[in-house]
């Protein structure tokens, strides 16, 4: 299959921190306000190489300047250069509540999620390759914006960006149990 | 003979920034070779979803290719190999020029800023860092010219790594078995389909750098001593029988090829390491004259005793 619309990325580092705040409920409202704006979307797992096309490209500030700054998610013109996507595996025993939290059922990754039960999420996992980071740049209309990149650096932060017949896509693992990774 | 340094710095500098283009852009040609191998037979035998994967994976090798786009995301961590002649003439600044180079490589084209501190979970933001970018220093009696390898590896596939110190009584079924049932374990989550570098002896370094050093042979060429040539072709049948398949989905190969170095090991010791490659085999060298000439190979470290 394939998707087009709004995406975002996440992997380990955005997984742990929305787990988080998934529990203590504790967000500046600004991530709040992003973070709901993900809803019914779909997660990506990748970390991209994306380029600031105007301006300096932001490195990691010291820890005394993040807090204070609240431009954390930067909007701007991006260019994506290659976003495959990521082994899922990682990302296990975030995922469940990080999808209820943000209220997301699709979740797009390489190599499957063998721990998680996508009928007790009532989603999909969509599988797409490994290693094709080129050919998914022509699938992107537009990076929107990035939230935490300088708390987490290039690949490890929120990328949230609008994609055209993203795919094809395989789906591998579905709410009624489906899993093409388990040898029957 | 050329003189002074700015000349040198300039080309070595040069010299790296090229590797990483190439390896940021390209697999091996034997590599894509056999990929489109595979594609061919499993085209021609129905399978759906490896004919699918596969075709994919073509086709961004080919649009990464002609857009000059990053294959994979992941453009891995920077594996410098330097075999150096006996009177190779280095110079103050050697380390520097490539650190520079690939700070210049991650902003340009673009490389993803892979390097990370342990402690702090900072990443660096230009693949540079404490013992970063990884060098590695060999003698080389036979070769004339200064050889460098460079090899952009993934982090998905080199989580699959391992080292195994195995009991010293033990013998091939069990090397074949720890090999196998890691690599079954994997799953999905190296990329497959792998190619596995394999060090046997050593010591616990020792086999583990073997087993890298290994990933750097071309695909197919087998170790020149018989026996390790007979359990590298055993390994890839066990390991693709009842394998994973590619991306763990079932279908297709799993392993490309399996490439053993050897060492001698301690009478109570048997390391056996192991490093995971996965399908975006990037590697590349130049060989670079005493004239400070270069010539580049994108492959393997080259024939050692190639003439320039």
């Amino acid at each position: 299959m394939y998707i087009s619309g709004k995406i975002f990325t996440a992997r380990d580092r955005v997984h742990k921190r929305i787990y988080k705040i998934a529990y203590d409920r504790k967000m500046e409202r600004e991530e709040a306000e992003i973070l709901k704006s993900l809803q019914n979307t779909a997660i990506y797992h990748c970390g991209p190489i994306i380029k600031r096309i105007n301006g300096d490209r932001v490195g990691c500030e010291s820890k005394e300047d993040i807090r204070s700054d609240f431009d954390m998610f930067f909007a701007g013109n991006y260019r994506l250069y290659s976003g495959g996507p990521t082994t899922s595996a990682r990302m296990e025993k975030y995922q469940k509540v990080v999808c209820s939290f943000l209220n997301v059922g699709i979740v797009i990754g390489k190599g499957g999620m063998p721990g998680v039960d996508f009928s007790e999420i009532g989603g999909v996992y969509l599988a797409f390759p490994g290693g094709c980071g080129a050919v998914f740049s022509s699938f992107v209309k537009k990076v929107v914006g990035v939230l935490w990149e300088s708390e987490f650096g290039m690949p490890e932060a929120l990328w949230v960006m609008e994609v055209e017949k993203f795919g094809p896509l395989i789906v591998a693992q579905d709410s009624y149990g489906g899993n093409l990774y388990r040898k029957d | 003979m050329v003189s002074g340094y700015p000349h040198k710095r300039e080309i070595l500098f040069g010299c790296i920034v090229r590797l990483l283009e190439i390896n940021a852009t390209s697999v091996t040609p034997d590599t894509e070779k056999i990929l489109k191998e595979e594609l061919d037979r499993e085209s021609k035998s129905g399978k759906n979803l490896a004919t699918a994967q596969l075709s994919l994976m073509l086709e961004n090798l080919h649009y990464g290719k002609e857009m000059g786009l990053p294959i994979c995301q992941d453009t891995g961590t920077v594996n410098i190999f330097i075999e150096f002649p006996p009177d190779f003439a280095f110079f103050k600044g050697f380390v520097q020029t490539i650190r520079e180079a690939v700070k210049t490589a991650t902003e340009k084209l673009p490389l993803r800023p892979n390097t990370v501190d342990p402690f702090t979970g900072r990443n660096e933001g230009n693949n540079l860092g404490y013992n970063a970018p990884h060098i590695y220093y060999e003698l080389n009696e036979d070769i004339d010219f200064l050889r460098i390898t460079v090899m952009n590896k993934g982090g998905g596939s080199e989580n699959m790594s391992a080292l195994f110190m195995l009991n010293s009584s033990s013998d091939i079924d069990d090397i074949i078995n720890t090999v196998v049932g890691r690599i079954s374990e994997a799953g999905g989550k190296p990329c497959p389909p792998v190619i596995l570098g394999i060090g046997i002896g050593g010591d616990a370094l020792m086999s583990m750098y073997l087993a890298k050093k290994a990933l750097l042979r071309p695909m197919f060429m087998r170790n020149p001593r018989k026996e390790i040539a007979d359990l590298e072709e055993r390994i890839k049948r066990e390991v693709n029988r009842n394998g994973a398949g590619i991306m763990g989905l079932g279908e297709g190969i799993t392993c490309l090829d399996v490439r053993i170095e050897a060492g001698m090991r301690h009478p109570a010791s048997f390391p056996v390491g192991m490093i995971v490659q996965c399908y975006s085999h990037r590697v590349s060298s130049a060989l670079i004259s005493k004239n400070w000439e270069i010539k580049y190979i994108h492959g393997e470290g080259g024939n050692p005793n190639e003439n320039l």
